[in-house]
């Protein structure tokens, strides 16, 4: 049923997206509404569109009256000044990612994909889709096929020579046949379920969390994997989701400890990817499924362990077995930095470049202000899970 | 009831729920005789209530409608649904529960309150209840508005029908934007139509007396030099009829617009719906405050002091823990200044004064300290204050009467300043100065003073107000949208006098309807060389 209030939210969304009342689309603001995550670690805001009537209200003056302790003169508030407010402020806060949930949704829909996913041999599970294809006798009345219906009708009244009867109608002078559908000619639209098969496929999600982490990195690495889960989760309902955090040794974690893990020693990225090139041998043959890796760092890694780690790489992650493995890197401190050994390898022929992508948030060891991070956060995921590898 | 004020042709509903659709949960109507045993035993009168339970999105739908189930169609409510529901899924807002000013009393109670909550919440709407009933600014107020409004909503649509809906909607857009500009006294007038015959009758008048109880107070009170006043008003009135001059100082600029603005008669139809509702809406913001605050006061109470906090409840001392946590939720904290909390504040300050006797000639007289403070006279007439306070105040005059220096210290009001380089200071705790930033905030509802000088100005037609400045400037962005909106309802120039900041006297003109551009603005001395 619809009520009187979808209609009129369906005139302020038409207002919104400019097809009526145009004149006002310089009055358009927005609003928010902040959320906190669901594992309490950080928030984002929610956008809420709003269009403001004008009226004659006052201005501010900048003084009026408040409550509290203190004398003449005291100061007791300060605006946040800019770049002080960024991500990681305040103890256990977390940080705000500010988003129209629309157009990330599009964006999520539209834009990314698990590049190259093959069909393996031994597929497991089958993914449900409804359509509308089915006629059935009973139903609700949204749903009603009066074509079909007004079909059952006649035949009856043919079976029955009811046709050939004729009936007074008011307003009209001549008796005219009629046809009246009776409870059982009723026929409703029903949905008909197909099975479409779909691969097994996996998704590793590692990342750094060694002590030269710091908060604000931390917060963009879990903001990024949270929107990317909530990606997978959307749109890959029956895909295999596993967890790793390391330092100097990898170790597969749960969810909740991936998102809050904090502060570690020193750092060998080739644990990471030898504990995944184990999982591949024991649980994820990649003759049965289709590999992902995601892989987050901050581009930090022991002198001695970058030989390992691109000769792991090389040996047990190529393209025959991993489909794609994304290397995000956010605000490194050196020069030498797992992005730059992963870039030059692949330059030189070291690596396969067909399954390997990288990515960069924050050019050197500075923080970025809360806009350009947000951005590039999107970005990279875009980078990372296009359809193309991008050039 | 002393008022018996019920919708022609229905009968008067009881407030137990019987109706055949309204759902209510069954342990809350099991206790609500209980509630409202309370609410009588305090001494309410309030009309009968009729207890429904609501989802969070009809919770949404109804409080986006201002309270009614239908309302004309206008984009505006879908923002406002978009907003409470938006911000009920990402548990932002929470409208416990909403009641509205009609006779029988609708009160909505949303169906994932527990059930210390609910009874909470009907207490509070029974205050509000009561406060509709019997509040002198809702007393003119129609409590048959919710078939009025969906009335509107029918014309409205058969207006969009006709001539179009974006052409129905832009006009209410413009109207919307003045729809705060009416004078709540207007109320009390006389309800005239207007005269379209020409005027061809006189119509006499005579100096209104004022009555009096005692014959021999007559003389004093309508004394000679009172007649004599009265009889040059009346005089000064007609010649200005004759004369057809404008008298002055309207503040009812939306009425103004309705009667005189040149309109088809559908735009003029509109705007007589919107400015009834506006009126219907007007007592509302007078006395938000102290609305809000007693019926805060009245769950308080019930709740606490009659203890029925622990109804329905495993035991006798449950659910106070939780009332607390709500109330303390509700009211803001230690320091908040929101109106629930004023208000509340306020009704609990005058019942202490008057029960201990802190009033009168007597208790302003002392000046030592020491006795001010166990000053107790044992009057218990505090309950009996407030209800008198509640029946004859709105938020201006209550604060007027009953924020006191002892107030103002006791509860660390300051007055603060907000510099340009972002720091928030202490400005002042003078008594004086704080009470006059209060009450300014309440002044007329909050909003600008602007009325309207010459509808006729300089002989040209164009339209003068004036804005009665109180050191506060315009909103300069809106000031000018809302003119421009002035113009399309006036058809003609429309002039705004207003001071900026600074405090000297600036000019707006609006020449046309695109506000950037045909919107000027200009200080006085200029406009007068310009154009006088």
């Amino acid at each position: 049923m619809t009520t009187k209030i979808q209609d009129d939210h369906k005139r302020f969304w038409d207002v919104i997206r400019g097809r009526a009342r145009r004149e006002l689309k310089h009055l358009h603001s927005t609003g928010q509404i902040v959320r906190m995550r669901p594992n309490g670690n950080g928030g984002m805001i929610v956008s809420i569109p709003r269009v403001e009537t004008p009226r004659f209200v006052h201005g501010d003056t900048g003084s009026g009256i408040m409550r509290g302790p203190g004398k003449e003169g005291d100061q007791f508030g300060q605006d946040p000044q800019p770049g002080e407010n960024g991500p990681g402020n305040g103890e256990g806060e977390g940080i705000m990612i500010q988003v129209d949930m629309d157009y990330i949704l599009k964006f999520l829909q539209d834009e990314l994909c698990l590049p190259d996913m093959k069909p393996k041999p031994n597929e497991t599970f089958q993914e449900i889709r409804m359509k509308y294809t089915n006629i059935s006798k009973v139903g609700i009345n949204a749903l009603r096929h009066p074509r079909r219906t007004m079909k059952e009708a006649m035949k009856r009244l043919a079976m029955t020579e009811g046709l050939q009867n004729t009936v007074k109608v008011s307003g009209c002078d001549v008796p005219m046949r009629m046809i009246t559908p009776i409870k059982q000619d009723f026929r409703y639209r029903q949905f008909r379920e197909y099975r479409v098969p779909s691969s097994n496929a996996v998704i590793f999600m590692g990342r750094d969390c060694s002590g030269s982490v710091d908060d604000w990195r931390c917060d963009v690495i879990s903001d990024m994997s949270w929107w990317i889960e909530c990606w997978v989760s959307k749109f890959y309902e029956k895909l295999e989701r596993r967890y790793f955090v390391h330092d100097i040794n990898a170790e597969e974690c749960d969810r909740q400890k991936f998102y809050s893990y904090r502060h570690g020693g020193g750092t060998k990225c080739s644990s990471f990817f030898e504990e995944i090139a184990k999982q591949m041998e024991n649980k994820f043959p990649p003759s049965a499924y289709n590999i992902y890796v995601i892989y987050f760092t901050d581009g930090d890694n022991m002198n001695d362990d970058f030989e390992k780690m691109t000769q792991v790489v090389r040996e047990k992650l190529g393209p025959e077995n991993v489909n794609l493995l994304g290397l995000v890197q956010v605000c490194p401190y050196n020069s030498k930095t797992v992005k730059s050994v992963f870039d030059s390898e692949i330059s030189s022929g070291g690596l396969h470049k067909e399954n390997i992508r990288t990515y960069q948030i924050g050019r050197d060891h500075q923080h970025l202000p809360e806009e350009e991070r947000n951005t590039a956060i999107l970005q990279g995921i875009k980078h990372i899970l296009s359809e193309k590898a991008p050039s | 009831m002393s008022k018996s004020r019920m919708i022609s042709g229905t009968p008067l509903l009881k407030g137990d729920n019987s109706i055949p659709g309204v759902k209510i949960h069954k342990e809350v109507k099991a206790v609500l005789p209980k509630i409202e045993a309370a609410c009588r035993k305090m001494g309410l009168d309030y009309y009968p209530i009729i207890v429904e339970y609501v989802t969070y999105d009809q919770m949404a739908e109804i409080a986006s409608y201002g309270g009614f189930p239908s309302r004309f169609p206008h984009w505006s409510w879908g923002m406002e649904y978009e907003q409470m529901a938006r911000g009920y899924e990402y548990n932002q807002y929470r409208i416990g529960e909403l009641v509205i000013n009609t006779n029988p009393c609708y009160i909505y109670v949303l169906d994932s309150n527990t059930l210390l909550l609910s009874v909470n919440v009907i207490a509070h709407a029974i205050g509000h209840n009561d406060f509709f009933k019997n509040n002198i600014f809702f007393e003119k107020t129609s409590d048959n508005m919710m078939n009025k409004l969906a009335n509107h909503g029918t014309r409205v649509r058969q207006y969009m029908a006709r001539w179009g809906e974006e052409t129905v909607t832009e006009f209410i857009d413009h109207v919307l934007r003045i729809d705060m500009m009416v004078d709540s006294a207007s109320a009390w007038q006389q309800k005239r139509a207007r005269d379209y015959a020409v005027k061809d009758k006189r119509e006499y008048r005579f100096p209104q007396r004022i009555k009096a109880t005692n014959s021999y107070m007559d003389s004093f009170l309508n004394s000679p030099e009172f007649i004599q006043h009265q009889q040059r008003e009346i005089e000064r009135q007609e010649a200005a009829e004759m004369l057809d001059i404008f008298a002055g100082g309207e503040k009812d600029v939306f009425r103004f617009l309705r009667d005189n603005a040149p309109l088809k008669p559908w735009q003029q139809d509109i705007m007589a719906m919107l400015y009834e509702e506006s009126m219907y809406f007007t007592p509302q913001r007078q006395t938000k405050m102290i609305n809000e605050g007693w019926a805060s006061y009245v769950d308080f109470e019930i709740m606490c002091r009659q203890g029925l906090a622990a109804l329905g409840q495993k035991s006798e001392d449950a659910g106070g823990w939780e009332y607390a946590h709500h109330k303390m939720r509700v009211l803001g904290g230690k320091y908040s200044q929101n109106p629930y909390k004023l208000g509340f504040e306020l009704f609990l300050d005058i019942e202490d004064r008057w029960n201990k006797g802190k009033f009168g000639p007597e208790w302003e007289n002392c000046k030592t300290m020491q006795e001010k403070a166990k000053w107790n006279k044992n009057l218990g007439l505090g309950k009996e204050k407030c209800f008198e306070v509640r029946q004859f105040n709105n938020d201006y005059t209550m604060i007027q009467q009953y924020f006191t220096p002892e107030f103002c210290e006791e509860k660390e009001f300051f007055e603060y300043r907000h510099t340009p380089s972002g720091e928030w200071i202490v400005e002042s705790r003078d008594f004086k100065k704080i009470k006059k930033k209060l009450l300014q905030k309440y002044l007329n509802n909050g909003l600008p003073d602007i009325r309207l000088e010459d509808p006729n100005h300089l002989g040209r037609g164009w339209f003068l107000m004036q804005h009665y400045f109180e050191d506060k400037p315009l909103e300069d962005k809106q000031a000018r949208e809302t003119m421009s909106s002035i113009y399309r309802i006036w058809k003609n120039v429309v002039v705004l006098a207003s001071c900026d900041a600074h405090g000297s006297e600036i000019v707006y003109v609006c020449r046309g309807p695109n506000p950037d551009k045909e919107v000027i603005v200009m200080p006085r001395s200029q406009y007068e060389k310009n154009y006088i």
